[in-house]
């Protein structure tokens, strides 16, 4: 009688191992196959919200760019223009737009009549300029970081940006130094006259102080004594000349850099959009992918 | 109360469910391993054309604007090509080999290849409204293989299509 239970016991434990096994496997296989698509709807989804931010980028440029001032220390001229949070069935979803004045930087192509923090690497100048052209080169981070800390613009109401509370990431960073679009493309390989326009209440002060050298040391003070007031700055002339090439001077921004990151679960998506005013409408002249 | 052993016919019995059960329990695990192998490549797979759509979407996601709009796209068979930027602007092919093998070719590149063992890679426009001519707003893309299908709405974000 022991024996043929002995036998009995022997068998089911023999079916047993064999179907945890068996299940084991299963459940692994099912659950890599689920990490899998999970994963590649996250990045779909996160496409899509980069997609779904552009409505808000044009409502901000239409709405609000032309109201911002930021405090004469900021070191980046850079605003947030929103930060959302919402759920979506594969989880929390995190859109943030940063925006980053073309108009508060130094012209790409006149990047060596300046003295900048940041060192601008030598390109190829034959293209239409863009941050992808600097990627591969280790010596500067390039895309600034969406400024986490800078404060909140709200649409047409709060204007001033104040430095942010801490440093984000490595800068300075070229794309906040040099304007890729601050002059068309079509004046890009500096074979002519060029004019720019530098924007008085979002500049960096250095820069301001390196394009008013010539003019009177007064205007500065003026223009920072408005700025961190959290009032408009009044040009103090329409236009400059420096170093061979006119400067107009002017106190909102016709040209923008947008940064947008998505994350959804641990995966993100960034891109760096370029916006230049024509006329009424703000066109997107560039888009790029943020691979980092 | 006397002990006794197992007969002999028992012992048979017993012998042959054993034998009947392992036969069973190998032919079972044989096959999990099976579809289990088959699942794995297709989830590698589908990870492959994932990527390549995502590859896809980001290369027509970025580009300059010229002549007063984004560069348009030419669709042929099994094939994609438009303008786009990376690295610098760069003219981007998405094509279909011959073999069955989907690349991508920046430029004069050499072409990486994206997806193996894809039957099927299709793009087509869709319009809010064909009858009227409509401009596309979004491509569908569609990477195929014997056994599954991955596919994409794009949106063209302002690219036109050239016929």
């Amino acid at each position: 009688m022991r024996s043929r239970r002995g036998v009995g016991l022997l068998l089911v434990l023999a079916v047993l191992v064999v179907s945890t096994t068996a299940a084991l496997t299963m459940a692994r296989q099912a659950a890599t196959w689920r990490v899998s698509r999970s994963i590649d709807d996250d990045a779909s989804l996160s496409r899509e919200l980069i997609l779904g931010a552009k409505p808000i980028i044009l409502l901000w440029l239409t709405e609000a760019s032309s109201s911002v001032i930021m405090s004469p220390e900021v070191h980046l001229p850079a605003t947030l223009v929103s930060r959302d949070a919402f759920d979506t069935h594969l989880g929390t979803a995190t859109v943030e737009i940063t925006a980053f004045d073309q108009s508060a930087m130094t012209p790409w192509q006149l990047a060596a009549d300046f003295d900048a923090p940041v060192t601008m690497p030598r390109v190829d100048t034959d293209v239409v300029p863009g941050l992808d052209l600097l990627v591969d080169r280790p010596d500067s981070p390039v895309y600034p970081q969406g400024n986490a800390s800078a404060s909140f613009t709200p649409f047409g109401t709060a204007r001033v940006t104040t430095p942010p509370d801490t440093p984000q990431g490595d800068g300075p960073w070229l794309g906040a130094t040099f304007a890729t679009h601050a002059i068309d493309a079509t004046n890009r390989r500096r074979t002519r006259r060029v004019s720019w326009t530098i924007n008085v209440n979002t500049a960096p002060m250095w820069l301001l102080e390196q394009v008013l050298s010539d003019t009177d040391t007064n205007s500065i003070d003026v223009i920072r004594n408005a700025r961190a007031n959290g009032n408009s700055a009044t040009p103090p002339v329409r236009s400059v000349d420096f170093k061979g090439t006119t400067v107009s001077l002017s106190a909102r921004s016709d040209r923008w850099a947008i940064r947008t990151d998505v994350k959804l679960d641990g995966v993100g998506t960034s891109t760096w959009q370029i916006f230049v005013r024509r006329g009424q409408e703000w066109l997107q002249e560039q888009c790029l992918v943020i691979a980092e | 109360m006397t002990r006794r052993g197992l007969t002999i016919l028992e012992t048979l019995l017993a012998l042959a469910l054993l034998a009947g059960l392992s036969a069973a329990a190998v032919s079972w695990t044989v096959g999990l391993q099976r579809s289990g192998h088959a699942l794995a490549t297709m989830t590698r797979w589908e990870s492959a054309a994932q990527a390549a759509l995502d590859c896809l979407h980001d290369d027509l996601l970025s580009f300059d604007r010229i002549d007063g709009a984004p560069p348009p796209l030419t669709i042929g068979s099994g094939e994609v090509s438009f303008n786009a930027r990376d690295g610098g602007p760069a003219a981007m092919m998405y094509r279909l080999s011959t073999d069955g093998q989907l690349f991508r070719r920046r430029g004069s590149d050499d072409p990486r290849l994206l997806v193996a063992d894809v039957a099927e890679f299709s793009a087509k426009p869709i319009s809010i409204d064909e009858t009227i001519n409509a401009p596309p707003y979004a491509l569908l893309v569609t990477i195929t293989s014997s056994t599954t299908h991955r596919s994409r709405v794009i949106p063209l974000d302002d690219r036109g299509v050239l016929p």
